[in-house]
């Protein structure tokens, strides 16, 4: 954690003399930050934070699924968070592309829009891409909640374009 | 491990961020485990040595991460945005707290045994007791920029970033603490 010389009218530098108390001390509290993989009181914290991301839940909606009514009225549904997810397992399976954000809207307990924000790499075919995705998207909810009357409109939006897989960089 | 089966440990900030944001759970683990450790040295320093408000402080720093990924616009870098939510969680914590003192307990804690040499071990941890008992008496945006500065290795952009100060105030609050420690650590020399 080498800090570069930053001299300024306002704040000359720290002191840099290695006698001295405060550069002593300093030396010491970063050794111990590197030396250390991590505070004793960390591994607590994690894991409470994990249990609450897991418990955190975002806001969704039932979509129906068609085609399993039975003559007692019965009805499946399943939520929009889980239709987002697996929209997200779809979207991460190139290295061509990594979704940014995934709306799914509901209206009348169906699928009413898709809203896909992407990062894609340098050279991607980008409309090629775009249709790909729709016709991707379009072919899980099938499968997921059934065919409706018309089908869902898919919004592709490219939000930003990056060297290498947007998976991982 | 990714949707897809691949591991996240070489993977990008931007690239976990991407994905924690369309609610991979598994991403936003490495992106607190990444940066947790140095998020609680920071809050714990900057609390008075305190590890319980310390894990207070990160605790519903990362949760608000978790929840405002959808609002973070990549502006600054994912590790500055994430000290400035620990650092408006200490200022919020520190609003609704009466002073305490320093529980020279609780720092023993979060430093641990030297094998090799016990006595500069014993003069080291006194040292940083007493760095940390100067650094208590500083003002709270002193004590944050030297910190962030000394301990976290910060620009002044990114300090400004963090603390939402001009980059003036920056400088004058870091020149300002470090002469206020250099004084009360005098007695070291």
């Amino acid at each position: 954690m080498a800090l570069g010389p930053e001299t300024d009218p306002v704040d000359p530098g720290p002191e840099t003399d290695p006698a001295d108390p405060v550069v002593r001390a300093t030396r010491e509290l970063r050794r111990r930050a590197e030396a250390d993989e991590a505070p004793e009181g960390w591994p607590a914290v994690e894991r409470t934070v994990r249990q609450r991301v897991r418990s955190t839940v975002a806001p969704a909606d039932p979509v129906l699924v068609l085609g399993v009514r039975d003559d007692r009225g019965s009805r499946t549904y399943v939520s929009s968070r889980v239709l987002e997810a697996s929209l997200r397992r779809l979207l991460r399976r190139a290295p061509t592309h990594a979704p940014d954000r995934i709306t799914l809207r509901v209206e009348d307990e169906r699928p009413s829009l898709v809203e896909v924000a992407l990062t894609c790499a340098y050279g991607t075919d980008l409309r090629a891409l775009a249709e790909e995705v729709r016709s991707d998207a379009r072919a899980l909810l099938a499968e997921t909640v059934g065919v409706g009357p018309v089908p869902v409109p898919v919004t592709v939006d490219v939000v930003d374009v990056v060297a290498g897989d947007p998976r991982r960089v | 491990m990714a949707d897809d089966g691949s591991s996240y440990d070489e993977v990008s900030d931007e690239a976990l961020v991407r994905a924690a944001r369309t609610g991979d759970e598994e991403a936003f683990a490495v992106i607190a485990a990444r940066h947790g450790p140095g998020l609680y040295r920071y809050a714990e320093r900057l609390v008075g040595g305190s590890s319980a408000d310390a894990a207070e402080v990160v605790q519903e720093a990362l949760i608000s991460a978790w929840k405002g990924l959808g609002s973070f616009e990549g502006r600054s870098s994912l590790r500055t945005w994430l000290f400035r939510l620990t650092h408006r969680r200490a200022v919020d914590l520190q609003r609704h707290r009466r002073p305490v003192p320093v529980d020279d307990e609780l720092l023993s804690h979060t430093i641990r045994p030297a094998a090799d040499n016990p006595l500069q071990h014993v003069l080291d941890d006194e040292l940083l007791a007493a760095l940390q008992t100067a650094l208590d008496e500083l003002p709270w945006h002193q004590r944050a920029v030297w910190l962030l500065r000394e301990s976290e290795g910060m620009s002044y952009d990114e300090i400004a970033t963090a603390l939402a100060l001009p980059v003036g105030s920056v400088r004058g609050h870091l020149h300002r603490g470090r002469k206020t420690l250099a004084e009360r650590m005098a007695r070291w020399r």
